[in-house]
């Protein structure tokens, strides 16, 4: 088998090699290119990044990069660090945990003579940090993705009555209402268009406008709700869509969704409050471990004086 | 000296020493940008510092109890005191440093059903009393402004110290729906002068119909969600009690034992004792993450009034 390793790995190298020229454009041909860059200038090329075209295609792929699309968990989480610095950064703790292996083998080497354990061991402290960095950052942006659906919702009741007999529009409503909450989530996504850093506006065929695209505020928080997996902004937006559709007037509809949330949060609460009851076995039979070590350890000390 | 140098083991340590020092100059140069980023303040909705967090968290409790954070912050002091003379009493060091952080802990949790059921009852009494306000206008053809004053100077008895500032004519109603909140410190309280206060503006007569329609439903409904959340935190706080009831009987049975004591008076007895209390902390911990809450959203209501002012303006 060892005769297949070398050819093996000139074939892998070939093969990353020529997967970099292609990303790079390399092999495209010069008339696509010319193309591509007139396309591009026009607003006809899908600039999105390759796994979120496939996704549109293939959900297998969309569902692996909603879980691990570094620069839009980032985004999500409200960090402002760049995909690059967030990657050297976790690489860099994973290199530092394996030199914290690598040390203690050291300092078992010097003093016993032998390593403590094997040096492999210390890739894998390694690859166990990069893992907890990747799965804290998909934590907190879980986290503010709740808090801002929570901001959301919360804030329906006041919107109704800022948009009551028309005083405010929809959106400029929420802007006060984002501002005003203590938290900030709300406000930090929503203060100078922070949410561009995922939403793309369509600006195709509006050159002279192509940096303020002519987009509805209720298909914009429609795009922001389904790019930071809020859904009450895509509730929102529809809803907005819909007032503008029908006629509907704000306050009966609004009114009528926020009433619709609360039932919705009270039913969620009483399904968790049911869960709870059996969950809380749990921890009571979780206490006979600490209850068996304190009877047993000064048990297992007078006994093993006697013997 | 030779063979010391060139050991293969110094190499190895000096390579090691070499790649840390550049991880950590490397750690410290990406993190400063980072750093600086996420010091820079929010406008309106900066976090509160960790302190005023925890003091904010006491002053509530304190409220609720009806008593003044002075008080409640001396209660829980003698509480320290009296563990830690406990710990004396028993004497070894773990025992000790054990007793004093129940003490700290114990007055929170003993005081708890007594404090949600005081905060509940307040909650009603404020959702009561917003509807004595909507029933006001709507028959006495009152403004929400004369409404509000008139409120602050015939409060339900149990939420007398908290809504009194209504009457207080001398500052903006703006203020004074301020005060109540700050009175308050509940998110209930909260949500109804932020309500208020965005409903200024309007009409009594579409303050009316916005309150029966939206706000008092919406307000019973968080009520609700309150009860339904204590009832919950009741549940979770019943497996406390029978985890810190056990736990106590069972030690006091153990250490009134003489060879026992002996036993856990021994070094390895103390690092022993502290990995129980570890786990009983661990199934505390994991009592708390089973218990479901809901996630309050509070207003600032110094920025609503900020923003109504600049919008008038």
């Amino acid at each position: 088998m060892s005769f297949l390793i070398w050819p093996g790995v000139i074939a892998g190298a070939a093969l990353a090699v020529g997967l970099a020229l292609w990303r790079l454009g390399a092999l495209t041909p010069p008339p696509i290119a010319a193309w591509n860059r007139v396309g591009r200038n026009h607003g006809l090329i899908d600039d999105r990044p390759l796994t979120e075209r496939l996704g549109e295609r293939a959900p297998f792929v969309r569902r692996f990069d909603d879980a691990a699309n570094i620069p839009k968990l980032l985004a999500i989480a409200g960090r402002t660090e760049s995909a690059t610095a967030w990657f050297l950064r976790t690489t860099a703790l994973a290199l530092l945990a394996v030199l914290g292996g690598f040390a203690l083998d050291l300092l078992g080497l010097a003093t016993g003579g032998d390593l403590p354990f094997p040096l492999i061991y210390c890739v894998a402290f390694g690859a166990l940090t990069f893992l907890v960095g990747f799965l804290l950052l998909r934590i907190a942006a879980r986290r503010r993705q709740a808090a801002l659906e929570a901001g959301l919702s919360s804030a329906l009741t006041e919107l109704a009555i800022l948009t009551y007999n028309h005083q405010m529009s929809i959106d400029n409503a929420l802007d006060l209402l984002a501002r005003s909450q203590a938290d900030g989530h709300l406000w930090e996504l929503m203060r100078d268009e922070g949410w561009r850093r995922l939403v793309v506006v369509d600006s195709s065929r509006m050159l002279p406008f192509r940096d303020q695209a002519f987009t509805s505020v209720a298909s914009l928080y429609e795009k922001i709700g389904h790019a930071y997996g809020v859904p009450m902004f895509v509730l929102l937006g529809s809803t907005m869509r819909r007032m503008d559709d029908k006629g509907l007037s704000p306050r009966s509809v609004l009114t009528n969704l926020a009433r619709a949330v609360g039932a919705g949060n009270l039913a969620e609460m009483q399904v968790r409050s049911e869960q709870s009851k059996f969950r809380q076995a749990v921890p009571i039979g979780l206490m006979i471990v600490p209850l068996l070590l304190l009877i047993g350890y000064p048990a297992w000390v007078s006994l093993s004086r006697a013997f | 000296m030779a063979s010391l140098l060139f050991s293969p083991i110094v190499f190895f340590a000096q390579i090691v020493l070499v790649l840390l020092l550049a991880l950590v100059f490397g750690a410290v140069v990406t993190g400063r940008g980072e750093r600086r980023a996420r010091a820079a303040p929010l406008a309106p909705g900066a976090p509160p510092a960790l302190l005023t967090a925890i003091l904010e968290g006491q002053r509530a409790r304190a409220v609720t109890l009806g008593w003044s954070l002075r008080g409640w912050l001396w209660l829980r002091a003698a509480s320290a005191a009296l563990g830690l003379i406990v710990g004396v009493i028993i004497g070894t060091p773990v025992v000790i440093l054990g007793c004093a952080i129940a003490g700290v802990v114990a007055v929170p949790f003993v005081l708890g059903p007594f404090t949600d059921r005081r905060r509940l009852q307040m909650e009603r009494a404020l959702v009561d009393q917003a509807r004595a306000i909507v029933d006001l206008i709507r028959t006495s053809n009152q403004t929400l402004d004369e409404a509000l004053t008139d409120a602050g100077g015939n409060p339900l008895p149990v939420v007398r110290h908290i809504v009194e500032p209504l009457a207080d004519t001398e500052q903006s109603i703006r203020d004074r729906l301020i005060e109540v909140d700050r009175r308050a410190l509940s998110p209930i309280a909260n949500r109804i002068c932020a309500d208020l206060l965005l409903s200024l503006d309007t009409s009594p007569e579409a303050f009316v119909v916005e309150a029966s329609e939206v706000l008092i439903p919406q307000y019973e409904a968080d009520l609700t969600i309150q009860e339904r959340n204590h009832a919950i935190a009741q549940g979770s706080r019943q497996a406390g009690y029978i985890v810190a009831g056990l736990m106590t009987l069972m030690f006091v049975v153990v250490m009134h034992v003489d060879t026992f004591r002996s036993a856990y008076s021994r070094p390895l007895g103390q690092v022993i004792l502290l990995v129980i209390a570890g786990m009983v902390m661990l199934i505390f911990w994991i009592i708390g993450r089973l218990t479901p809450s809901v996630r309050w959203v509070r207003w600032n209501l110094l920025e609503i009034k900020t923003q109504l002012e600049r919008r008038y303006a």
